[in-house]
């Protein structure tokens, strides 16, 4: 009758560790303003990349399939406020 | 890392001991302390069935001693033995074992 019983773990830093469940992940889409306030832009230049209207689209402004955010006309981009607590994005020409 | 002390006078092992941890894998099973552990207990097995009460043994988690109390030719060949698997090992996992050898 062997007297020690063989411990696989003896010398091992961590005991009985198991797989995780987690380690998956999507790829990062690159989400949020592509053109600051102030920034000139010409007509169909993309302003903002979003999931929803975090952003609505304003003056010359139009919202794409995916939610994007593009200009209409050349100008200056403007990121305003649109009521109590939404935001907006309008391109006004250049005079 | 583990360590091997391995305590000789003229030829003849006094003491062996092995402590530390292999780190060698942060997943499942970690293999090279699965060598370690297997062929530290196989000899003091060996040693309990072959050479009974002739050395002082302790063993706790990372922790392996034998320390020979009488001895004889087998419980040198045991030990010896033992010396050479964990040469094997450390031959190819320099990184995660290694032995060194004090003449007293």
């Amino acid at each position: 009758m062997l007297k020690y019983t063989l411990d696989n773990q003896l010398f091992a830093s961590k005991k009985g560790v198991g797989s995780t469940k987690n380690g998956r992940d999507s790829h990062s889409k690159r989400l949020g303003a592509k053109l600051a306030d102030g920034q000139s832009c010409h007509a169909g230049s993309i302003i903002y990349r979003q999931r929803g209207t975090k952003i609505h689209p304003g003056t010359n402004v139009g919202r794409g399939g995916d939610d994007t955010l593009f200009a209409k006309v050349s100008g200056v981009v403007r990121y305003e406020r649109l009521g109590k607590d939404k935001k907006q994005v309008s391109v006004y020409p250049q005079a | 890392m583990i360590k091997v002390y391995l305590n000789q006078k003229s030829q003849r092992i006094l003491s062996v001991k092995i402590t530390g941890h292999a780190n060698s894998t942060t997943e499942m099973l970690d293999l090279v302390c699965a060598e370690v552990s297997a062929v530290s207990v196989g000899a003091l097995n060996a040693i309990e069935t072959l050479c009974k009460d002739s050395c002082l043994i302790q063993m706790e988690s990372g922790y392996v001693s034998i320390e020979v109390k009488s001895d004889s030719d087998t419980l040198q060949i045991i030990l010896k033995t033992l010396v050479i698997q964990l040469e094997t090992i450390i031959k190819t996992n320099k990184k995660y074992i290694k032995m060194i050898r004090r003449e007293v």
